[in-house]
């Protein structure tokens, strides 16, 4: 009797891993796949670039905290992933790639569509597993799965030869229930613990820091804790935000070079930093030896030792998963006499909420304006993901987001094309809340081809375009550091999004500066299904505050140098 | 001196790339492959920058945290 065919093996093994969505594009040697698929429960998402497949995995991923996965042919179907991919290594999301290769004959030949996949991903993956034999697909698999959901999250690709996803097995399937991303779980040891509570007590003048690290170990709600039994002022790196408590008064906002001017004040008068789940990227303390040059202690909880100093040097360092440390921590809180930060926190809000814009008055729409309309009108159990670029940073100042799969973005990699798919994996994670895209017309044009996902299955994502005819962030740079040279940036031929739309017979509006903007963004919000609000903007609004690259919260600025 | 066990040969080419991005330099290699524990017995010398050093230790300690989490080729 012949066993399953390996086709059906990776199907079984995706069943047993929960999947429930996989994202993918067919071609030559993943045949064998998609052919099992056509009989098969996992519901799979035709895109219309690989690219997109990946991006739409890690939307799904971000969304559900579950790994993605993503399916691509050899050759070009593989490398249209890479990007992808390694967005999910710098942003720590699971990610289970698929790849189909050439047959096993044929591996080294230079085959047609034959590229070493595993190669080229090595150093974007936590592994690069290629299958040599069909009994080897389950445990292949399932080994991928472990690995991508922890104990750090990240991306593992594997890489399948055509003749043996049509091969029949002998090997009986594992029956091995996946382990989640909870479950891997190491803790920091009592000494660190103690050391930790003891820095805290000398302290005068906290701020703690939560980074991605808290929405993976699934530390949300331990984190709202810490705060609240703290009582300091606290701060967020982009992937952080939507750890807060909602409405926490002592919450300064995100962290870095488009943060806001009273985290990062904070953080340089602070004399204690707790840095949670974060990994000090460049983006987040702009010069490492400038980076709270006040604070006497840095404790780091961190799951992975590899980040301990790399880039600020840590007093304290509690390694393990973030949730079970911030559970010790707060029972070592419970038990300790209560100090108040107040009038810390006081002094920490003192220079208000306010972000500086420029407030572009010439009769062009404001795409900080259109932001706050944006937010303003958002309910509460929204999803919002967004592209790379100033509306991106525009968003992240203004989002307040109810929890950690509330507010989607690419940060480590900041890759554009992101948002759009991303939006439709997140869509797909949760069918039930309302999901919306914020991107630039830059970003918008590297994955506009995905708006015939959303009619193909009728998914109903709202895109919120932000129009300025340019890449909008780099010519802020252009403007500030380059000598207003403005290469290659200006979009003076972007088409009429709106037409575009209306061709896949979607809903579209554009909008400029003489519409009622609270009274169409309220529209467009309560919008039933698929939607995509054209917002023609100013040119050259920029994103303030800005920490240039590399310098300190000393150099911030708020408006364009004279 | 850093010596190591890796399951998967390939960490070899993916260290050496490390070493060169982190500007580090490598005088001597050498990998055993037993056959008995499947594991390749790895010494490596490395040369560089004392924080250049420090930053592809922290990386290859990163490698060999995910080849011990699990290993399937």
């Amino acid at each position: 009797v012949k066993g399953q065919t390996g086709a059906e093996l990776v199907l079984d093994v995706l069943d047993a891993e929960g999947v429930e969505v996989a994202f993918g594009y067919p071609g030559g040697t993943i045949m064998p796949l998609y052919d099992a698929l056509y009989r098969h429960e996992v519901r799979h998402i035709l895109v219309r670039h690989e690219a997109a497949a990946a991006f739409a995995a890690g939307g799904y991923a971000r969304a559900s905290q579950r790994p993605g996965v993503c399916i691509a042919t050899s050759g070009p179907g593989a490398t249209n992933l890479v990007t992808g991919i390694a967005d999910a290594m710098l942003d720590n999301v699971p990610l289970v790639a698929i790849t189909g290769q050439v047959r096993s004959m044929l591996t080294g030949t230079d085959a047609f569509q034959e590229i070493d996949v595993s190669s080229v991903t090595q150093c974007i993956t936590k592994r690069s597993i290629v299958v040599r034999s069909v009994d080897d697909i389950d445990p292949a698999l399932r080994a991928a799965f472990r690995l991508a959901r922890g104990p750090r999250p990240g991306p593992v690709l594997v890489d399948i030869p055509t003749d043996i996803l049509k091969m029949h097995a002998n090997a009986t399937p594992s029956s091995e229930t996946p382990r989640s991303i909870q479950q891997a779980v190491a803790s920091p040891n009592t000494d660190a613990i103690a050391k930790a509570i003891e820095a805290l007590r000398h302290a005068s003048r906290p701020v703690s820091i939560v980074g991605g690290g808290a929405r993976w170990s699934g530390a949300v709600q331990a984190y709202r804790e810490f705060c609240s039994l703290l009582g300091a002022p606290h701060c967020s790196t982009l992937h952080g935000l939507g750890s807060a408590s909602p409405g926490d008064l002592r919450f300064l906002g995100m962290l870095g070079m488009h943060g806001t001017k009273r985290a990062n004040l904070a953080v340089r008068e602070a004399d204690c930093i707790v840095a949670l789940g974060m990994r000090f990227d460049d983006r987040v303390t702009g010069d490492p030896r400038t980076f709270a040059p006040s604070a006497r202690t840095v404790i780091h909880a961190e799951i992975d030792a590899s980040e301990f100093d790399k880039n600020v040097k840590a007093t304290v360092r509690l390694h393990g998963d973030l949730r079970a440390t911030l559970e010790r921590l707060n029972a070592a809180l419970r038990r300790s006499p209560r100090r108040s930060y107040d009038a810390w926190a006081i002094r920490t809000l003192a220079c208000g909420d306010a972000l500086p814009c420029d407030a572009p008055e010439d009769g062009h729409l404001s795409a900080t304006d259109v932001l706050d309309a944006f937010f303003a009108a958002l309910p509460e159990d929204a999803i919002v993901t967004t592209d790379v670029g100033q509306h991106q940073m525009w968003a992240a100042q203004r989002t307040k987001p109810r929890d950690e799969t509330s507010f989607i973005s690419s940060g480590g990699l900041g890759s554009m094309g992101f948002g759009f798919p991303a939006a439709i994996g997140a869509q797909l994670a949760h069918p039930d809340r309302p999901t919306f895209c914020i991107v630039g017309d830059g970003g918008f044009q590297m994955a506009m081809a995905e708006l015939a996902t959303l009619r193909r299955y009728d998914l109903p994502v709202k895109v919120l375009l932000i129009d300025n005819a340019h890449l909008g962030m780099v010519r802020q740079w252009q403007q500030i550091f380059f000598g207003s040279r403005y290469s290659e940036t200006h979009l003076p031929e972007n088409p009429d999004f709106t037409m575009i739309v209306r061709a896949y017979d979607l809903h579209a509006e554009r909008i400029d500066a003489t519409c009622d903007l609270a009274m169409v963004i309220r529209r467009f919000v309560r919008e039933p299904g698929a939607a995509l609000l054209h917002c023609s903007c100013h040119p050259h609004e920029n994103v303030w505050p800005m920490i240039p690259s590399g310098t300190s919260v000393d150099q911030m600025i708020e408006s364009v140098p004279a | 001196m850093r010596r190591m066990t890796i399951r998967d040969a390939r960490l070899l080419a993916r260290i050496i790339n490390l070493a060169d991005r982190c500007r580090c330099i490598y005088t001597l290699l050498s990998a055993e492959h037993h056959g008995d524990d499947s594991a390749y017995h790895v010494s490596i010398e490395l040369h560089g920058a004392e924080d250049a050093l420090q930053l592809l230790d922290a990386q290859i300690n990163r490698l060999l945290a995910n080849d011990q989490q699990e290993f399937y080729r």
